[in-house]
């Protein structure tokens, strides 16, 4: 865990991962039917 | 004189916020009046015939929509309104069925003072999603000065909207000095 | 869910403010307008190609105000550079424009674009993020040897070519401390502005390297005074959208509900970081759409048959700008912890001030 915050390129996937999920939420509740 | 630079702030956060108000309001009043509606579908850019799109989008070659040919004012219904290039649209109207379109009979016939539309769904790949094209958007032209007017209203949302922002954060005491550009 | 009369569709208006909440705060800190993101998450919510890009381009130019105010008080703003800029900016979107409608005429113009994208946003990404982490190393050993860093550094050595073209008149830019041919100027603006009206965006993506690496001048005023080149181009491009039919009122409203604050997040945000903190961001956005990007194209020259490509597309798109934000939300919260004299993460000190 420590890696993710105290390396850059750890914090670049922490973030990166954390963005992916939210879009596949968003995915899951406004746009499934729509696409 | 930090009274003053308050009293100034609020003032400023104040006017731009009535500025901001006024402007979404006369812009959601333009909507909801159908004024932005009506400049949109404004005229029509070829001959044909001008109909409410959503109305005949179940339309099948079994079970054709079929609309009535009348002059009307309105699209009330399932009509459909002869226009000529350049002519006002009617009301309510949001698509044109071109005379192109009924005499290559693919989507829409002309069956004396009928039009029976028979496909008005066409299933486009647009960039990898389902697009539904139906007559909607077809055969028209948008008033040119609603253009400028949309433009307009951006713009002086846009400096309202700064404005009001700076108001804010002058009135809540938030020190945004200029930056200095050393290298 | 609304019922947009104009579009013909019904889409959700939270996720519209929502875009323009992110790409506001996004577009506010990088200096881009932020269409690339915007115009694919439009499609997704159902509007019609043709409209996205229309109401993209007329909320890009709202936005656009809303951070040059923001960025006018902070000092980003240029004006000379930016007048000189415009005439050159408008000539090369139309040009832009027409050398897109010949390849259209050709009937190749989705696939050459997709490319052109690909290539010219991969380029960006890699000088941006060499020049920017050379930038970095060389402020990290700065503060370690406990000399003062200001708050920009830049390791290119390319402005310094184009400042010593003599081409007469030369002009002097005050708040950007550059001195350089006005002829550099324009044409930067005019190459920027064919690249805009060819792909359809506001260009911000390329202006800002360029501002930063042809012309000199600091990040912060890169990005505050190519916002204003984005208000004007993109009032420019609003006007042409809209007489062709392609804007939504409404839809650029929503949007714009959710720009007014993202924007003045992003641009107050400039004020906690230095220079290469706004080049990091930058490079990333141009890594994450150029990979956006080459998803499509490959979805596209494969027949447009893996339809999971497409989907991946649509998710990197949204997933980029929450990961944008998110980045650029880290870095002020680091900042304010910095100054209050908080532990910050090693790397993250010589980027924020």
């Amino acid at each position: 865990m420590k890696w993710f915050i105290n390396s850059m390129l750890g914090f670049w996937v922490l973030l990166l991962v954390i963005s992916l999920g939210a879009a596949a939420l968003v995915y899951e509740i406004w746009l499934k039917g729509r696409i | 004189m930090a009274e003053i630079h308050r009293g100034k702030a609020a003032f400023k956060f104040c006017f731009w916020l009535a500025a901001s108000v006024a402007l979404f309001g006369y812009i959601i009043h333009s909507y909801t009046s159908g004024q932005m509606i009506q400049w949109y579908y404004y005229t029509a850019s070829l001959d044909g015939y001008a109909v409410d799109a959503n109305l005949s989008m179940s339309g099948t070659k079994d079970k054709p929509v079929v609309l009535n040919i009348q002059k009307q004012d309105e699209v009330k219904g399932l009509v459909a309104i002869p226009v000529a290039k350049g002519d006002r649209l009617p009301r309510s109207a949001n698509g044109v069925i071109s005379l192109a379109e009924l005499k290559s009979g693919k989507r829409a016939v002309l069956e004396g003072q009928t039009i029976k539309v028979t496909a008005p769904w066409q299933i486009k790949e647009t960039k990898g999603f389902k697009f539904k094209d139906t007559f909607k958007h077809k055969g028209i032209r948008t008033n040119p000065w609603s253009g400028a007017w949309n433009v307009a209203m951006v713009l002086c949302l846009g400096l309202s909207l700064g404005l009001l922002a700076e108001g804010f954060t002058d009135l809540m005491g938030l020190k945004l000095d200029k930056i200095q550009h050393g290298h | 869910m609304f019922d947009f009369a104009i579009a013909g569709v019904e889409a959700p208006v939270f996720l519209l403010a929502l875009v323009g909440l992110t790409v506001g705060i996004v577009g506010g800190f990088i200096g881009v307008g932020g269409g690339y993101m915007v115009t694919p998450a439009l499609i997704v919510f159902g509007f019609p190609g043709y409209m996205a890009s229309g109401i993209d381009m007329t909320h890009i130019c709202g936005k656009g105000l809303v951070s040059s105010v923001r960025h006018r008080q902070l000092g980003n703003i240029d004006w000379t550079l930016a007048l000189s800029m415009i005439a050159g900016t408008m000539l090369g979107v139309e040009l832009g424009v027409r050398i897109l409608v010949y390849f259209k005429g050709l009937g190749i113009s989705g696939v050459v674009l997709l490319m052109t994208s690909v290539a010219l946003m991969f380029v960006l990404f890699l000088y941006t993020q060499i020049e920017t982490r050379r930038a970095h190393k060389m402020m990290e050993e700065m503060e370690k040897e406990g000399k003062e860093v200001g708050r920009e550094l830049q390791t290119s050595n390319l402005p310094r070519l184009f400042q010593t073209i003599p081409l007469a008149p030369i002009i002097r830019c005050r708040t950007a401390r550059v001195i350089v041919s006005m002829w550099v100027i324009v044409l930067v603006g005019m190459i920027t502005g064919v690249l805009a009206g060819f792909l359809g965006v506001g260009g911000g993506f390329v202006r800002v390297p360029a501002l930063v690496y042809v012309v000199g001048a600091s990040t912060h005023v890169a990005v505050g005074t190519d916002l204003v080149e984005i208000v004007i181009s993109g009032a420019y491009g609003a006007l042409r959208h809209s007489i062709e039919g392609n804007v939504d009122m409404m839809a650029v409203l929503f949007m714009i509900v959710g720009a007014m604050f993202g924007a003045q997040v992003g641009s107050i945000a400039t004020s906690y970081v230095r220079g290469p903190a706004i080049r990091y961001i930058l490079s990333y956005s141009l890594i994450l759409a150029t990979l956006g990007a080459a998803l499509r194209l490959i979805y596209v020259l494969t027949g447009q048959n893996v339809h999971w490509l497409s989907l991946a597309a649509v998710m990197l798109t949204l997933g980029e700008m929450l990961f944008l934000c998110l980045f650029i939300s880290s870095l002020v919260y680091f900042a304010v912890r910095r100054r209050g004299g908080k532990w910050v993460p090693d790397w993250v000190g010589p980027l924020v001030i």
